[in-house]
């Protein structure tokens, strides 16, 4: 490969991002290959030099990697396909609501399908935070049809449904694991998978709960009653910062805020359907602490990172 | 990897910014320069050295600014901030503390073992 194959290929390997960001890396790169070729120290002659500053470079791949890791190019569109499915899921809800009743195969199979072709998104785009997303959205949303309405469909769809799941748990875990060095990632890989378990979980577990709310969580949970739509649209906007900032700290925080405003609108969903009281506090508190606990761990990981393999 | 290989890797961004700490420079001279210093034990790739500048400065810890060359292209200088001074002034104090222990540990010192 020559040097100028070597920035063609990057080019190609930098695919994703902005022209302008692009343009400025190539430059930054080709002004390296210029010194060097320029440089007495590395050969008498310009092939000598040439020879060694294709061995220093490193691969292209490599280089383009490396790149992602601060950049993550790509993140407004990753926002957007994750924000308006989100915002349409309602809507998409009522319409099928209302052509359950004509026509039978309008129920929660097309949701899945919706969140398969979302998928596939999220791999055609190779974006850990889309495929992630909708992994564990969709392993989730998969878990509870199953679970409330696998009788319904028959022993042959709950089978072929329960083998998706085992596969959707398979990418979630194998995705998760190939970025492992990044614990934000990992976050947002897992924590939505385990809070949606623990949900099907306490619905089973409080099929038949009356609601035995203390006056506080009482108040409290009228108060999200008042601000659920304030909060439906929050969990949209806390998202923004997690897909769009680069500042690591911003992140956690975002993704924080986020879990506040999820989990306060998701205490409003279950007071509707009245689970015990301390259900408010897990879906309240456990994510956020989960959150923090990322952020110190996360933050410890990086500054040993200077001192320390 | 090995033990050590993790070690040097983990240590790019102290390296990068110690070289970055007397004066301002490009990508190509902190390359060398670190490859000076060291005596050629800490060599580093372009793909591994401009990503991690690029960190650097999105971690506030550098800044750069580039600067016409004329008749060729552009350079991109760094320089280190206030931030990123006091991250290395830090850093140099942790991995002091770090060697003299290992090396107390091992029941040696840093020059002994040089020798």
């Amino acid at each position: 490969m020559t040097l100028d194959d070597y920035l063609q290929v990057l080019s190609k390997k930098l695919n994703g991002f902005p022209p302008a960001d692009r343009a400025l890396l190539l430059e930054e790169i080709g002004s390296h290959i210029e010194s060097g070729e320029e440089d007495p120290k590395l050969g008498i002659d310009r092939g000598q030099r040439r020879e060694r500053l294709m061995s220093e470079l490193g691969s292209p791949g490599q280089m383009a990697k490396g790149f992602r890791t601060v950049y993550q190019p790509g993140g407004l569109i990753d926002y957007l396909l994750i924000v308006i499915p989100y915002l349409l899921n309602q809507p998409i809800n009522l319409l099928l609501v209302s052509l359950m009743t004509r026509h039978p195969w309008a129920d929660a199979r097309l949701v899945v399908l919706f969140h398969l072709c979302l998928l596939a998104v999220g791999f055609a785009r190779r974006s850990p935070l889309l495929t992630l997303f909708w992994l564990a959205d969709l392993a989730v949303q998969l878990m509870g049809v199953l679970w409330y309405s696998g009788v319904y469909y028959g022993p042959l769809q709950t089978t072929c449904g329960c083998i998706l799941l085992v596969g959707l748990i398979f990418l979630l875990g194998r995705t998760t694991w190939q970025h492992r060095q990044d614990p934000l990632v990992v976050s947002f890989g897992l924590q939505p998978f385990f809070m949606g378990t623990l949900s099907i979980g306490l619905a089973i577990v409080h099929l038949h709960a009356t609601s035995p709310f203390l006056p506080f969580e009482l108040i409290l949970l009228q108060l999200n009653e008042h601000f659920a739509g304030f909060l439906y649209f929050g969990v949209v906007v806390a998202l923004a910062p997690f897909f769009l900032v680069k500042n690591r700290d911003i992140r956690w925080g975002a993704w924080g805020i986020y879990w506040v405003f999820a989990g306060f609108y998701r205490n409003w969903l279950d007071y509707q359907i009245t689970y015990p009281g301390y259900v408010y506090y897990v879906w309240a508190l456990f994510p956020l602490l989960v959150v923090i606990m990322g952020w110190i761990f996360d933050g410890g990981r990086r500054r040993v990172s200077m001192v320390s393999p | 990897m090995s033990q050590i290989q993790q070690v040097r890797k983990g240590s790019t961004h102290l390296l990068i910014l110690s070289v970055l700490a007397e004066e301002k420079k490009y990508g190509y001279q902190i390359m060398r320069e670190l490859e000076l210093r060291s005596e050629g034990y800490f060599t580093m790739t372009a793909a591994l050295l401009y990503p991690a500048l690029h960190q650097l400065e999105a971690q506030g810890l550098v800044t750069s600014k580039w600067q016409a060359n004329p008749g060729k292209r552009r350079r991109k200088y760094y320089t280190v901030t206030p931030k990123g001074r006091k991250a290395l002034a830090q850093n140099r104090v942790e991995w002091q503390t770090f060697l003299n222990n290992l090396f107390k540990t091992l029941g040696t010192s840093a020059k002994e073992s040089e020798a």
